[in-house]
C-alpha cells in the first residue's frame, strides 16, 4: 500500500506541475500578447506625435491661415505693440 | 476469523512482483531523462548555452534608440521613430502559400518577390523593413493566429525630420546603424546615439520575438537643442527658394543671426544636402561687402576721417604700372567716405586701404575674425584665406579694401558685421544652444561670449550710419523696411575664371545688413553664387533681406525705430 501511496503521490507531483506550467505557458502568451499591444500603440502614438508636430509647423499652419482662412502676414511696421506687452 | 500475515498465497505474490517490475519499469524514463538532463546542464552547459543564445538573438534587427534634436524653442527637428521589419522563420510557418498571399497583401508586394526571397533563404529572411503603424499593426495581429506563426516583427529605428528638408544642411544625416553621418547628428554623435549592441529577445515556441523591455530603461541619450528657430528658418528658406526661382544661382545662402548673442537663429543653404551648410563650408571672395571692414578698420586706427574727401583720380586709378581700377557707376571727382559705400567705389575703397600700413589692415582683418574658424567647429567648416601681410604687394593691399585677394566664409563675414551691429564686440558665434544629458541635466551652451572689442564703440556708431546711409540712398535701397532704419552693404564680386583672371560674367552676388540700426536685433546674409541671370547684390540680394527681416521684426514684436514714417 506504501508503494501504492508513492506511486499515487508521484503522478500527482507530476499533474500538479504540468498544470503550473501550462499556468506558466498561459501567462507568457498573455505577456507577449499585451507586449504586442503595447507595441502597437507606442507606434500609433508616435506617429501621431509627428503627424501634430507637422501640422503645427510654420508651413502647415501658414498655408492653412492663408489658403483657408483668407489671413494675411502683416508687415511689421503695422503692429502696435501696447506698453509692457513684452 | 483469524488471518495468517505470514501466509502469502502465490496469487498475492505474483500481483505484488508484476506491481514491483511495472514500477521499476515506469521510473526507468524519468532516471534516464533525469540522468541525461544532469548531464547536459553540468557537462554541456557552455556548447548548449551558446547554440540557444544563437537561436534566440541572430535574426535580430539591431536596435538602438538616438537623441532627438530640437530647434530653440523645443520643436523637433529630428527624431527617431520605431518601425518594424518583418521577418519569416521559415520552420514555424504553417501554410507558406496564405502567409505569402497575406504579406503580399498587406505589404503590398509581388508575391514573386517574397517567393523569390524564400527560396533563396536558408532558415530565416526580412521581407520588408521599415514598414508603417498601418501595416505593422495588421500583420502583428495576425502574429496571433495560425496563420501568422513564423512571422517577425523585429523593431528598429528611423531617423525622421518632421518639417521634411528644413535645416537638414545643418542637422545632416544618421544610417540605420545609429551612426551621425553629417552635420549635427556627425558633430554630436557621441551624445545622441548609445550603443546598446543587440537588443536581447526570448523567443515563444510558436516563433513569436519577446522583447527584454526592461532594457529600454538602461538606454541614456542626450537631446540636442539648436540655436536655430524652426519658424525663422521657413521664412529663409522660403525667400531663399524665391531667389533662387528667379535669378538660379549655383550655390545659394541666407544666414540670420541675433548680433548681441551671436546666436545663429537660421541658416539656409541651396541646394540642400545632408550636413553640408554652406553658411560654413562655403569660401568665396567677398566683393564689396567687404569694403565695410576695410573703411571701419581705417577710421578705427585713424588712417582716415569720416569727414576725408578721397580722390576719385578721374575714375580710372593705376594702382600700380599696367593696373587700372575703375569706376563706371559716378562721375565725381571727389568722393566723401559714405559716398564711397554708398557708390560701391572700387577706387575709394581701395585708396582707403592703402592709407593703412598692411600689417594694420592685415591686423584688422584678423581680428574681424576672417582667416579663422569661428570655433562653431561645423563639420567642414573653412578657416578662409587672408594672405600674410609680408606677401602684399600695393595692389594686394589695394585689392583688399573691395573685396578682392581674400578668400572668406559667411559665417564669418555674418559675425564681422554683426560686431559693428554691436558696437565693436565680436561675439562668439553659436548653433548649439543646450543639451540636455539622460539624466536630466541641461548643458547651457550658448552663453554670449565676447572674443573681442574689435573696433571702438564710436568707430562702430560712425559705420552704422554709412551703412544706414547704403540703404537709404545707395545701392541697398531695395532692403529697406518700412518704419525700420536698415544698414547694410551690397557686393557684386567678379569669379575668378578657371582660365586665368576673373570672369566677367560670373558673380558672387551678396547683402549683409541688420536691423533696426538703433538696437539690431537681426544680423541677415544673402549670398548667390553665380546666378544664371546676370544681376547685382542690390537688385538680387537685397529684396530677400527685406523679404527675410520683414516676418522676423513681426514675429519678434520689434518696435519701429523710425518716428516719421506713414502707415
Amino acid at each position: 500500500m506504501k508503494k501504492v501511496a508513492i506511486f499515487t503521490g508521484f503522478f500527482l507531483w507530476m499533474f500538479f506541475i504540468t498544470v503550473v506550467h501550462l499556468g506558466i505557458v498561459r501567462s507568457g502568451r498573455a505577456i507577449s500578447r499585451l507586449q504586442s499591444d503595447v507595441e502597437i500603440k507606442e507606434a500609433r502614438n508616435q506617429y501621431l506625435q509627428l503627424e501634430i508636430a507637422r501640422l503645427s509647423g510654420p508651413e502647415t499652419v501658414i498655408n492653412f491661415a492663408q489658403t483657408e482662412l483668407g489671413l494675411r502676414q502683416l508687415k511689421p511696421h503695422e503692429i502696435i505693440l501696447l506698453e509692457n506687452s513684452k | 476469523m483469524i488471518r495468517n500475515s505470514s501466509f502469502t498465497s502465490p496469487n498475492t505474490f505474483n500481483v505484488k512482483r508484476r506491481l514491483n517490475i511495472m514500477l521499476a519499469l515506469m521510473l526507468v524514463p524519468p532516471v534516464i531523462i533525469a540522468g541525461k538532463l544532469f548531464y547536459m546542464q553540468t557537462f554541456q552547459h557552455q556548447e548548449f548555452s551558446s547554440k540557444a543564445e544563437k537561436a534566440i538573438y541572430d535574426s535580430l534587427a539591431e536596435d538602438r534608440l538616438r537623441g532627438k534634436i530640437f530647434d530653440v524653442n523645443g520643436r523637433s527637428l529630428a527624431e527617431s521613430v520605431r518601425t518594424h521589419s518583418c521577418g519569416i522563420s521559415k520552420r514555424y510557418v504553417k501554410d507558406k502559400n496564405e502567409t505569402i498571399n497575406f504579406l503580399s497583401e498587406t505589404l503590398e508586394m509581388p508575391k514573386a518577390d517574397i517567393l523569390k526571397k524564400w527560396n533563396k533563404a536558408t532558415s530565416f529572411f526580412f521581407v520588408a523593413k521599415k514598414i508603417k503603424p498601418d501595416k505593422y499593426i495588421k500583420i502583428a495581429e495576425i502574429m496571433r493566429t495560425p496563420l501568422g506563426q513564423g512571422l517577425e516583427l523585429s523593431p528598429e529605428y528611423e531617423r525622421i525630420h518632421p518639417y521634411g528638408n528644413s535645416a537638414l544642411d545643418i542637422i545632416g544625416a544618421a544610417n540605420s546603424k545609429n551612426l551621425g553621418l553629417s552635420g549635427i547628428e556627425q558633430m554630436f554623435n557621441k551624445e545622441l546615439s548609445q550603443d546598446i549592441s543587440k537588443k536581447r529577445a526570448k523567443r515563444s515556441r510558436s516563433g513569436d520575438v519577446i522583447y527584454d523591455r526592461s532594457l529600454k530603461e538602461k538606454v541614456s541619450v542626450s537631446n540636442i537643442y539648436l540655436t536655430i528657430d524652426e519658424v525663422a528658418q521657413f521664412y529663409v528658406e522660403k525667400a531663399l527658394q524665391k531667389a533662387v526661382e528667379s535669378v538660379s544661382p549655383e550655390h545659394a545662402i541666407a544666414i540670420v543671426q541675433e548680433p548681441s548673442t551671436g546666436k545663429i537663429l537660421a541658416a539656409a543653404s541651396y541646394p540642400v544636402k545632408d550636413g553640408q551648410s554652406l553658411a560654413f563650408q562655403f569660401t568665396y571672395e567677398p566683393g564689396s561687402t567687404f569694403k565695410t571692414i576695410s573703411v571701419a578698420s581705417a577710421l578705427d586706427s585713424g588712417a582716415v576721417n569720416i569727414t576725408d574727401s578721397i580722390d576719385m583720380s578721374g575714375r580710372n586709378w593705376e594702382v600700380a604700372k599696367g593696373v587700372v581700377i575703375r569706376d563706371k557707376q559716378h562721375d565725381k571727382a571727389y568722393l566723401s567716405i559714405p559716398e564711397i559705400m554708398q557708390l560701391s567705389s572700387n577706387i575709394g575703397a581701395g585708396k582707403i586701404a592703402l592709407e593703412m600700413t598692411p600689417k594694420d589692415f592685415f591686423n584688422y582683418i584678423k581680428f574681424f575674425g576672417f582667416g579663422n574658424k569661428t570655433d562653431i567647429n561645423f563639420n567642414g567648416e573653412s578657416k578662409g584665406q587672408v594672405p600674410h601681410y609680408n606677401t602684399w604687394t600695393k595692389v594686394d593691399a589695394a585689392s583688399k579694401g573691395y573685396g578682392y585677394g581674400v578668400a572668406i566664409t559667411p559665417i564669418q563675414l555674418i559675425t564681422a558685421y554683426s560686431a559693428i551691429a554691436n558696437d565693436g564686440a565680436l561675439m562668439q558665434p553659436h548653433l548649439i544652444d543646450r543639451i540636455e544629458h539622460a539624466n536630466g541635466k541641461i548643458e547651457q551652451k550658448a552663453k554670449p561670449v565676447k572674443i573681442r572689442q574689435v573696433i571702438s564703440k564710436e568707430t562702430a556708431q560712425t559705420m552704422k550710419k554709412v551703412l544706414q546711409s547704403v540703404v537709404e540712398n545707395g545701392s541697398g535701397k531695395r532692403a529697406q523696411i518700412k518704419g525700420y532704419n536698415v544698414a547694410g552693404k551690397t557686393g557684386t564680386a567678379e569669379k575668378l575664371s578657371k582660365e586665368g583672371g576673373y570672369a566677367k560674367r560670373q558673380h558672387v552676388v551678396s547683402f549683409c545688413g541688420f536691423v533696426p540700426v538703433s538696437d539690431p536685433q537681426f544680423t541677415i546674409l544673402i549670398i548667390l553664387d553665380n546666378p544664371a541671370k546676370y544681376t547685382f547684390g542690390g537688385t538680387a540680394a537685397a529684396p530677400v533681406f527685406k523679404e527675410i527681416a520683414e516676418p522676423l521684426l513681426t514675429l519678434k514684436g520689434v518696435s519701429p525705430d523710425q518716428i516719421d514714417f506713414e502707415l
